[in-house]
């Protein structure tokens, strides 16, 4: 019986810990400033994005990438994805999800290119898609107000490792892939894509590959127990036994545009250098 | 044109960056899933009359996002500005911080450098007789403020760039 006993009792606190809910670090979120240095890179980035766009001719929707997280590791540099629309009044501005605070949830925004790229103006260059002209003129109409498809595609649960073939968690790269899916249908003449669902049916219709990334054992158990935003419950069993997981990356929406012949062209837009200036670790 | 010219030279000064309202916003520098958020608060560059004619900014006088657009489509740049000697560092009615400059020598050729409340007193990094140096960034996006040792005091945008700084929920 005791040796029954005894590894089920040095288990414990794991199992304890399985047990709790992952919300160690929900909502703690310290303001800070950006140096002076960070602030002239993220407005020349800015500035310059702007210029690049409005020379452009007949474009007023594009992708756009900047960094975030550092996912160099898994051989990426940008981790995270938005929609700019060059707004009436000429400026462009991002519309894009956030998960601030490392909380479970997130909020839809609409920013101005500065506040879009931030500190990553500092280290790293901007990709812009430009979407052909049908996809351009689907992607306007739906982020024009009232824009109730953009809005209805969004998951306010949060994940940063959400997989891309559920709908229990959404991430922001997912957010801008489902918009997009919803516009490609409709350039296509498909049938309306009005919930989360018919969305990821339409992208594995249309061979949509997402990325795979390798997280060990230690980063999962951490995530499960330390940190709000990150889960991979959503995942299938095969996934989470290997740690091999299925994530929407900026890599792999491109990839596909490109696959489905839909990117008309691509622009980098290069960060301007500030000393000190990385990506946080993922 | 002309009511609206001498009403701004009746106020001897002359805004050549304004920001849209609000100037504070959380989350302009975005460290995607960060426990920390990033609050970005921007200057403004009001100048007098004399000093924006000597420069030839004349047409910044109306410095709303849209005005600072030229006639061609393109958007005003940062042009160069003569070094300037700080005269006085002062709270702001609003609650924010201002820092008073003057070309040496020429009581006219004045500006201020504002910020809204809630910067983190970037006022502080002034002193009262430095001469400090405001050259436009390489994009002309704006200028960054030096002093004597080119030391990076402040960065002010242009109206056109500061208009590129806003967030909301969508």
């Amino acid at each position: 019986m005791e040796r029954l006993i005894r590894p089920l009792l040095s288990a414990l606190p794991l199992l304890l810990a399985m047990a709790l809910p992952a919300h160690a670090q929900s909502g703690i979120c310290k303001e800070r400033y950006p140096t002076v240095a960070a602030e002239a890179a993220m407005f020349d980035v800015a500035w310059t994005a702007s210029e690049r766009l409005d020379a452009l001719d007949d474009v007023d929707v594009v992708l756009a990438a900047r960094g975030g997280q550092d996912l160099s590791r898994y051989g990426l540099r940008h981790s995270h994805l938005a929609l700019l629309m060059r707004g009436d009044d000429g400026h462009w501005r991002a519309f894009h999800l956030l998960n601030r605070c490392r909380t479970d949830s997130s909020r839809l925004y609409r920013e101005g290119l500065v506040n879009f790229i931030g500190e990553t103006g500092g280290h790293t260059d901007l990709r812009i898609g430009v979407p052909n002209a049908a996809t351009r003129a689907a992607l306007k109409a739906m982020l024009t107000e009232p824009a109730i498809q953009a809005r209805v595609l969004h998951e306010p649960r949060y994940n940063v490792v959400a997989y891309p073939f559920a709908t229990e968690f959404q991430n922001s790269n997912q957010w801008v892939l489902e918009v997009l899916a919803a516009a490609l249908a409709q350039v296509d003449g498909d049938r309306p894509i009005v919930n989360r669902s018919q969305a990821q049916q339409w992208l594995q219709a249309h061979g949509y590959l997402p990325s795979k990334l390798h997280l060990g054992l230690g980063k999962r158990l951490g995530a499960r127990l330390f940190v709000a935003n990150a889960t991979t419950t959503d995942h299938p069993a095969g996934e989470r036994i290997s740690g091999n997981y299925s994530v929407v990356t900026v890599e792999s929406v491109f990839d596909f545009l490109r696959q489905q012949d839909r990117l008309q062209r691509e622009l980098s837009i290069p960060h301007v250098p500030v000393e000190g200036a990385q990506p946080p670790a993922l | 044109m002309r009511l609206c010219l001498r009403t701004t030279t009746l106020a001897s000064l002359l805004a050549v960056s304004t920001s849209f309202a609000p100037l504070a916003h959380a989350g302009a520098a975005p460290q995607l899933n960060s426990s920390q958020v990033s609050v970005l608060v921007t200057a403004s560059l009001v100048l007098s009359i004399p000093l924006a004619m000597s420069m030839g900014l004349a047409r910044a006088s109306e410095a709303t996002g849209e005005a600072s657009r030229r006639s061609d489509g393109k958007r005003e740049k940062a042009g160069p500005l003569p070094p300037m000697e700080v005269k006085a560092i002062e709270p702001a009615a609003d609650g924010g911080h201002a820092v008073r400059l003057q070309v040496p020598d020429a009581p006219d050729q004045h500006a201020t450098l504002q910020w809204p409340q809630g910067a983190p007193a970037p006022a502080s990094r002034f002193e009262i007789g430095d001469v400090v140096y405001l050259d436009p960034t390489d994009t002309g996006a704006g200028w960054n403020v030096k002093d004597d040792d080119g030391q990076l005091l402040a960065f002010v945008p242009t109206a056109a760039a500061a208009a590129d700084n806003g967030s909301q929920a969508w």
